[in-house]
């Protein structure tokens, strides 16, 4: 069973999503902000991490820079979740590393597909 | 020609140059000319007169020969000499008129020439009375009286023969006759005349003797008939000889003298006028000659002058003229005089020049003054520019500011829209989210009513999702922010994605969805998002406006040279626009008509994103329509869309 981290400021979407994924039969850790992802990620080491962008404290874009420049953790597949649709959001997820992209709100089949494909990796 | 004589100088004053030098030059001729000319002339006259002295000359020797030719005859008294005096004589008359009609030539005075012809026609007269006395006298004693003479002496020494008988009375006679003859002899030979009153007294002395010592009477007689025709004849003799002249300067010798002496000086001073007259003429001459060079020479002096007058005058008139003219004097009077020469050529020239001077004064003065004006009008407009540009700059400066607070406004606009849309996904996410979930848990439990008030929550949140993307798109578009996220990706999954996504939409109003690809599609390399949008918006309005119809989505690659383009066409059924309609369709915010709106709904900003899509992704979209035919949709795009254009942040 793989075990995801889901970093999300907001209650409801993370209530919502992790429920639907550990409906799926993922085990779901959850972060509310960037820094506790980023710190869980180093002491979890999940199979892959979902994480927001818009985020107080530390944002998804920091977040993600710290855990691809850290040996430990820079393995570790993170997609991307974000409210912002703007291609140069995905441009620049994409360049910084987030290894996927999913906009909200989430087509959930499709998320599905992505976790399922970087698992398999 | 009527003309006055001012008219006529004023003329010839104003012959051209050429004319004038012509003139001078005929005048140069003729004096040339002229003077050698006369010189000759001078000369022949000269000759002429020469001659004439030559002629007077030999008249002189003439005149000479004559009376060599009267010496002669007078002194060995032969007739050939008078012959030769009369030959002589002829040729004198003959030179006397050849000499008359030099004279006449020579315009000389023929005064003395008629005396001398007078004279010598008196001296041939003479010559021939002493020739015909000569001839009466005879030459010797066998002519003549001489022979008369010669006979009575024979008779008279017959008469003395017969008184032989008494000696002495013979020899007294014998003496008487012998003294007679060498009378007579002396008076012949010598022209003594005291021999005449000798003769005479020795004839009475005879004529006494016979008659006092002659006694007889018969011969008495005899002899004193031959004395008396001895003393007659002798008498004859001293008459003729008388006549002739005993001397040279008696009788006609005499005259002869005095008119050859006439003769000769008349000769003389015919010489004597004729060299009067050589010198006379030769003074004529001389005079004229004399008057002539200096004539000439004034004349050709003075017209020299008159026509360098002529020439420099007018000359330095018009070089005064031109002078003033180089130095801008326009006011300068040219003459208008019509003159023929050069210089009213040059004058005319000038005129012209003067006029073209003052029309280029003119202009240039108007262009002075229009540069003047312009220049002013220049700083005029200049100041009112840089007025202007003040006020411009004053108004950029403002429109600056405006701008840039409109950007930022915009800024804010585009900030609030992003949060706005990220705020509002927010909670959407978690409403979508949270009705799937319920809605699989009411298909897990069987409950249908409250799996289909699920599905409607859900279908309501992604309603709203769509309208909150549109006006977002629709921001981004005004903004000028529209991205492009361009990847290579394969064109029949994206077009399977479009299908899957818009099927719900076909079944609601009985639609059905046919497909219709040409060819490989293969793979393109631009935005597959704003593609997916672009078909999806065409397909859920062709789904909107049509019932119970086919709804045709095709697709074809075109190969062509500038790279391949893709052409998507969605065609339905449904009710189609007119050409109204068709012009705004694109305009954002419109549909087709507000009826159109009520009736379907929707924010009628599909086409709008859709065209402004195909123009970033370097394409473009078409629609053909009619009413209640239906409406082809159409989208070309290259298979590589041009690189992304960031135009500003989000």
């Amino acid at each position: 069973m793989a075990t995801l981290l889901l970093v999300e400021d907001n209650a409801l979407n993370r209530n919502m999503l992790s429920r639907r994924l550990e409906k799926m039969g993922y085990h779901v850790l959850l972060a509310v902000d960037g820094q506790e992802g980023v710190n869980m990620t180093k002491t979890e080491a999940p199979d892959l991490v979902l994480m927001d962008i818009n985020m107080p404290i530390m944002d998804g874009w920091e977040a993600l820079e710290i855990l691809k420049t850290d040996p430990m953790t820079k393995s570790i597949p993170v997609i991307a979740l974000t409210a912002h649709t703007l291609a140069s959001d995905r441009d620049k997820a994409k360049k910084i590393g987030f290894n996927g992209f999913a906009a909200k709100p989430i087509d959930f089949p499709e998320l599905i597909n992505t976790i399922e494909s970087w698992l398999k990796r | 020609m009527n003309e006055s004589p001012a008219r006529s100088v004023y003329r010839l004053r104003t012959l051209p140059i050429r004319a004038k030098l012509a003139i001078v030059s005929v005048l140069v001729l003729i004096a040339l000319i002229t003077l050698p000319s006369l010189s000759l002339f001078h000369d022949a006259s000269l000759q002429k007169i020469n001659q004439t002295r030559i002629e007077i000359s030999a008249l002189k020797s003439k005149l000479l020969k004559l009376q060599r030719s009267q010496n002669d005859f007078v002194n060995l008294f032969e007739l050939k000499y008078l012959d030769e005096f009369s030959s002589t004589f002829e040729t004198f008359v003959e030179s006397t008129e050849n000499l008359k009609e030099q004279f006449w030539n020579l315009d000389l005075p023929i005064t003395t020439l008629e005396e001398l012809v007078r004279l010598t026609s008196k001296y041939q007269y003479l010559f021939e009375v002493m020739a015909e006395q000569k001839i009466i006298v005879g030459q010797d004693d066998s002519k003549g009286i001489r022979k008369d003479i010669h006979e009575n002496i024979q008779s008279l020494e017959v008469g003395l023969d017969q008184l032989r008988g008494d000696l002495r009375l013979f020899e007294i006679l014998q003496n008487s006759v012998n003294l007679m003859k060498l009378s007579v002899k002396e008076l012949q030979i010598h022209h003594r005349k005291d021999q005449i009153n000798i003769f005479e007294n020795h004839f009475q002395d005879m004529l006494d003797q016979i008659n006092r010592l002659v006694e007889d009477k018969a011969k008495r007689k005899l002899l004193l008939v031959a004395l008396n025709d001895y003393h007659k004849n002798v008498g004859k003799l001293v008459a003729a000889t008388q006549k002739i002249g005993m001397t040279y300067g008696e009788g006609i010798n005499g005259e002869i003298g005095t008119i050859v002496h006439t003769t000769h000086q008349i000769l003389n001073r015919l010489s004597t006028e004729v060299d009067s007259a050589i010198l006379r003429k030769e003074k004529n001459i001389n005079t004229l000659l004399g008057f002539m060079a200096p004539f000439f020479f004034v004349v050709f002096i003075l017209t020299i002058i008159l026509l360098a007058r002529s020439i420099s005058g007018p000359i330095r008139g018009v070089t005064s003229i031109m002078t003033r003219l180089a130095d801008g004097d326009l006011d300068v009077h040219i003459p208008s005089e019509s003159r023929r020469d050069e210089v009213g050529d040059m004058y005319k020239a000038l005129r012209i020049f003067k006029m073209g001077a003052i029309i280029r004064q003119r202009t240039q003065h108007a262009l002075r003054t229009a540069h003047d004006d312009l220049e002013m009008r220049v700083d005029e407009r200049t100041r009112e520019l840089q007025e202007e540009i003040q006020e411009r700059l004053k108004t950029e400066q403002e429109l600056l500011l405006a701008r840039e607070e409109a950007e930022s406004a915009n800024k804010a606009k585009s900030m609030f829209l992003a949060n706005m849309s990220h705020e509002l996904r927010t909670p959407l996410n978690a409403i979508i989210g949270y009705a799937e979930m319920l809605q699989e848990d009411a298909q897990d439990v069987g409950n249908a009513v409250m799996s289909d008030d699920l599905n409607k929550i859900h279908s309501a949140g992604r309603h709203l999702l769509k309208i909150i993307s549109e006006i977002l798109d629709l921001s981004k578009i005004e903004a000028g922010h529209i991205e492009i996220y361009s990847e290579k990706f394969c064109v029949q999954d994206a077009l399977d994605t479009v299908i899957n996504t818009v099927q719900p939409l076909m079944k609601t109003n009985q639609n059905d969805l046919r497909v219709d690809i040409k060819n490989d599609l293969g793979f393109m390399n631009s935005d597959v998002t704003k593609l997916r949008q672009i078909l999806f918006n065409f397909l859920s309005n062709a789904a909107k406006f049509s019932e119970n119809k086919t709804i045709t989505l095709r697709a074809k690659r075109q190969e062509l040279p500038d790279g391949d383009v893709f052409v998507f066409s969605v065609i339905d059924h449904g009710i189609g626009m007119n050409k109204q309609q068709l012009d705004r369709i694109f305009a954002p915010f419109t549909q087709a008509d507000l009826s159109t709106t009520r009736k379907y709904g929707g924010t009628g900003l599909g086409l709008t994103i859709n065209k402004a899509f195909a123009d970033v992704l370097g394409g473009e979209v078409d629609v053909q329509s009619s009413p209640n035919k239906g409406s082809t949709f159409i989208v070309r795009l290259p298979a590589s869309a041009p690189s992304p254009m960031i135009l500003g942040e989000p």
